[in-house]
């Protein structure tokens, strides 16, 4: 261990943070001896040995500042003021810092430690308690896709994904990219760069697969869909979208879509969550959607139903399995089909326009729920290091999002596809929406 | 399990959330509402566990590791707990509406008049957390013992009172050096019905006076016909008439009522229904109430002057006839009574004037009743959507002393023709959804031996989705169709979900 010392990343300057080994120490501070201990769980009680050599002033200088950190940790950890403090960790010359947060913290003299301190001397053990994993700093995630390959200053996703190149809402990152033992947390950085509109609420989510498995469709034109009629539409995805209209005051089928069965056989049970994308919003105030899956015509799921909000552009639907019931995966599985019905309870005729129909993975998910939207160059950022999601705009932050289950992370040995739908402020989900994405990561292992 | 608990304003807008480690402990389900109460611990600042209290009354949703909403409500209580003490905020004793229902002084072996007060109002306490109504009952006081408690307890309880109490086993043990920490309790929505009390005139017009005189009817042309106004507070539709009834002699013909319209402030000859009763059925010795039934029931419009015409529908007769009870005390004062003479061909009033005792009562079908007391009850909910008829009538009256909660569960558990439940969810956007019981062996869901449940195409249910409202059958029985039949299958009337242990209790 060539380093160690405790600090928050925040004020990170080198000389912000208090050095216990390695680097210049502050005088009456001898060294210090740190083995980091197994532990099954999620947390981990360690020590750290401190030997001061020195005035007593000295000593008693370092343990004030010792006690002033940790009593910030603490704070942090229970009532949330000021920020997170960390211990920070060297193993190598030219190697990353690592940094395990310090949940709490006490310093606990050894033994006979008044006899030694009368003599210039003292041992004192600082125990603390940590999660049980250590995370790097900060590296570039170069993401890709149909807009730019290996990207690291920002991508550009659109709100839509069809055969237009650049029309992409996902970035990919490749393994080869990610260096880490355990699931590294991601800091994602989303800005929009839409200049007609603020955007308000974000939903993302993470396809994580390996050399066993494979990207299956995610986006279902409408007009790929069996029921109703194209429209065209430039504002559609794919310039269409499928136009249906019924008239009955029963649960009507009114359009599905194939899942093929190479697709299906992909998903390996996977959660999606559906979200369907109107062309144009509906005006019905009692009319309620569900979606089923059938193969060979029999029914394998059936989802609550949904009142089809008129407000909104866009509709979510709950979450689903593909398939609903886990298979042995050992040989493909059957085709299956995914059928939108519809239920009015009033007479007369309905026309429901729908666009398109994103199955969001949930390898990860977030849904950021605005509070304030952004605007053009603004932007929100998602840190699950330090599992927090703050807003920037003008270069100075704030509290824009509530996060629905905040934090992404990647899988070691994991290719990843990230979604990303937006809507504006008109509860709207233009498909022309852009926003530009950075991702950057911290490695991250149990063992040091 | 992970589940994210997220407020919003009393105004139902999206907001900051409490600066505090917030994580859901428990929650349950029920037929009655849906999402029926949540358990929630809050660690953090003191002042922000504090600040706590301003979220009553706040809405908030939980949602699973998925995104999805799986329990929604409002915030009922909030109690910090720090040191050996702890600090409880609550909806439950808040009332910003106030009466006292009291019974009169009165002699010993009397009986006091029951009366109740004028409603107080606390506006401003209604426009932060909405109406709370309460009604105090009190025995043998008078008016002004009943306004002053009225106004005091209002005063009182206008807006959450903190309680203060010391947690039981805390003395001597100290929980200073332990951080601070907050539970909160929250409620479903359905529970906001049970702020508002439900009175309702439908369905019951009544002169329940002691009987004080008799009438004849049809003894000579002179009584040929009695009637008794009403007039209605709300719409309704007459189903029965009850009237305290005898016949003297042998009277061959029928007793008849008629709901006939006025005209000029007499019965105006034109009837809008009847009924009749044969002298058979009729009684020769007392007065007991005989009920005439409509057929078809007569629909009355709130605020119109309707008449119940008592008539025989053969010819007077000195010998044969029938006698009505009246009420000489005239105590009802909702109508007027009259005697139609046929010798002088008009309506005349009676010397000494009477009111006839009488029920006039109407039916509805509870499924439209539990549609008005969700009207009058709802604060808070979107909308109701009726998904079942309950085909079962019943009298709607309702005195006002039951709240619209109450009300509407005693509907839902009297169920429908079919001989089921009605069930009721609120929806994610805030409907209450009224529907019928599913039949045994349609759609039910499965649970397996370690507890895990699955819908009814054997999918396993995502997190902090329940059985709820379904029949469910155990995985490892033999299924209908295969020799099980439906003896296996038990209907889950409630959930409560341990989060830590994921750990869920059917009911």
């Amino acid at each position: 261990m060539i380093s160690i010392a405790i600090g928050d990343v925040k004020h990170n300057p080198d000389y912000a943070w208090l050095q216990l080994q390695g680097g210049t120490l502050l005088p009456g501070l001898l060294g210090a001896s740190y083995e980091p201990q197994a532990s099954t769980g999620d947390l981990v009680e360690e020590r750290i040995e401190l030997v001061f050599k020195g005035t007593p002033a000295q000593i008693a200088s370092v343990l004030m500042r010792l006690e002033d950190q940790l009593a910030r940790a603490k704070r942090y950890t229970e009532e949330q003021v000021g920020c997170a403090h960390y211990l920070r960790l060297k193993f190598e010359d030219g190697g990353y810092y690592y940094y395990a947060r310090i949940l709490n913290a006490r310093l606990e003299p050894k033994g006979l430690s008044l006899a030694y301190y009368a003599g210039g001397s003292l041992g004192v053990d600082l125990i603390f308690t940590r999660p049980n994993y250590f995370d790097s700093e900060e590296i570039a995630v170069p993401i890709d896709n149909s807009s730019g390959s290996d990207v690291t200053s920002g991508l550009t996703l659109y709100n839509h994904d069809d055969g237009t190149s650049g029309h992409d809402n996902y970035f990919f990152i490749d393994d080869a990219d990610i260096v880490t033992e355990l699931p590294a947390p991601l800091r994602l950085e989303l800005t929009n760069n839409y200049a007609s509109g603020a955007l308000k609420d974000i939903m993302i989510g993470s396809y994580q697969y390996n050399a066993f498995s494979g990207l299956p469709a995610l986006v279902y034109e409408g007009e790929s869909g069996t029921g109703g009629t194209d429209q065209a539409d430039a504002n559609s995805s794919n310039a269409y979208f499928r136009r249906l209209t019924w008239n009955t005051v029963v649960w009507e089928d009114l359009l599905y879509w194939s899942l093929t069965s190479a697709n299906i056989t992909k998903f390996q049970g996977r959660s999606v969550m559906p979200l369907m994308r109107l062309a144009n919003a509906h005006s019905y105030a009692d009319l309620q959607l569900k979606l089923k899956i059938l193969a060979g015509g029999i029914t394998l799921y059936e989802g609550a139903s949904i009142s089809a909000d008129s407000s909104l552009g866009y509709l979510v639907f709950p979450a689903l399995r593909l398939p609903p019931a886990p298979l042995s995966g050992a040989i493909s599985a059957q085709a299956h089909a995914l059928y939108l019905y519809g239920l009015k309870t009033t007479a007369g005729s309905y026309t429901l326009d729908i666009d398109h129909m994103l199955l969001l993975p949930l390898d990860s998910f977030s849904h950021y729920q605005a509070l304030i939207n952004l605007a053009q160059n603004d932007r929100l950022i998602d840190d699950a290091f330090d599992g927090l999601v703050n807003g920037v705009g003008s270069g100075l932050e704030i509290s824009t999002h509530i996060p629905l289950k905040q934090g992404h992370f990647i899988r070691p040995g994991h290719d990843a596809y990230f979604y990303v739908f937006q809507s504006d402020g008109s509860d709207d989900a233009p498909i022309e929406r852009t926003i530009s994405v950075k991702v950057l990561y911290r490695q991250r292992k149990r063992i040091v | 399990m992970t589940f994210r608990a997220v407020f919003q304003t009393r105004a139902d807008e999206r907001m900051l959330q409490p600066a505090l480690n917030i994580s859901v402990d428990e929650m349950s389900w029920s037929i009655f509402g849906g999402a029926e109460a949540a358990h929630l611990s809050a660690e953090g600042h003191l002042s922000a566990l504090f600040d706590l209290a301003n979220y009553l009354r706040c809405p908030l949703t939980i949602y699973n590791s998925q995104g999805m909403p799986v329990w929604w409500g409002f915030l009922n209580q909030a109690t910090v707990e720090i040191g050996d003490f702890k600090l409880i905020f609550s909806l439950d004793s808040m009332t910003n509406k106030v009466a006292v229902r009291y019974s009169y002084l009165a002699p010993v072996d009397h009986k006091g008049e029951v009366c109740t007060t004028a409603w107080a109002e606390d506006a401003a306490s209604q426009a932060l957390y909405g109406t709370k109504e309460t009604i105090l009952r009190r025995a043998l006081i008078d008016q002004g013992f009943a306004e002053q408690l009225r106004d005091l307890t209002l005063e009182e309880r206008a807006l959450p009172q903190a309680e203060l109490q010391r947690i039981a086993g805390g003395q001597g043990h100290n929980r200073g050096s332990k951080p601070a920490c907050a539970s909160l309790s929250c409620l479903g929505w359905m529970h906001s019905l049970d702020w508002i009390y439900y009175a309702t005139s439908a369905g019951l017009i009544a002169n329940y006076a002691a009987q004080n005189g008799t009438q004849y009817l049809g003894n000579t042309y002179s009584d040929l016909w009695l009637a008794e106004s009403i007039t209605p507070a709300v719409d309704f539709a007459i189903k029965y008439v009850d009237v305290r009834l005898r016949k003297v002699g042998s009277p061959t013909d029928d007793a008849r009522v008629h709901i006939q319209t006025d005209s000029g402030g007499n019965p105006s000859g034109t009837y809008l229904g009847y009924a009749l009763v044969s002298p058979a059925n009729i009684s020769s010795s007392s007065y007991p109430w005989l009920r005439f039934t409509f057929s078809t029931p007569v629909s009355v419009s709130a605020g119109t002057k309707y008449w119940v015409v008592l008539q025989r529908a053969g010819a007077p007769s000195t010998l044969n006839y029938y006698m009505a009870g009246v009420d000489e005390a005239l105590s009802f004062a909702g109508g007027e009574f009259k005697i139609y003479n046929h010798v002088v061909t008009a309506w005349i009033s009676r010397a000494p004037d009477c009111d006839l005792i009488l029920r006039v009562i109407g039916m509805k079908e509870t499924s439209s009743q539990m549609e008005d007391i969700f009207t009058a009850g709802n604060q808070f909910l979107s909308g109701i959507q009726m998904q079942a008829a309950s085909g079962v009538d019943t009298t709607p009256y309702q005195q006002g002393v039951v709240s619209c909660y109450d009300e509407l569960l005693r509907y839902l558990r009297l169920g429908t023709s079919n001989k089921r439940l009605l069930l009721a969810f609120v929806t994610p956007d805030r409907k209450l959804v009224i529907t019928e019981q599913a039949e045994k062996g349609s759609e039910d869901y499965f649970i397996d031996a370690a507890g895990k449940c699955y819908d009814q195409y054997h999918n396993p249910l995502m997190p902090g989705i329940t059985p709820v409202g379904r029949w469910l059958r155990m995985k490892e029985m033999p299924q209908p169709g295969l020799g099980g039949r439906s003896q296996a299958a038990a209907f889950v009337e409630s959930a409560v979900l341990d989060v830590e242990s994921g750990r869920m209790e059917l009911k």
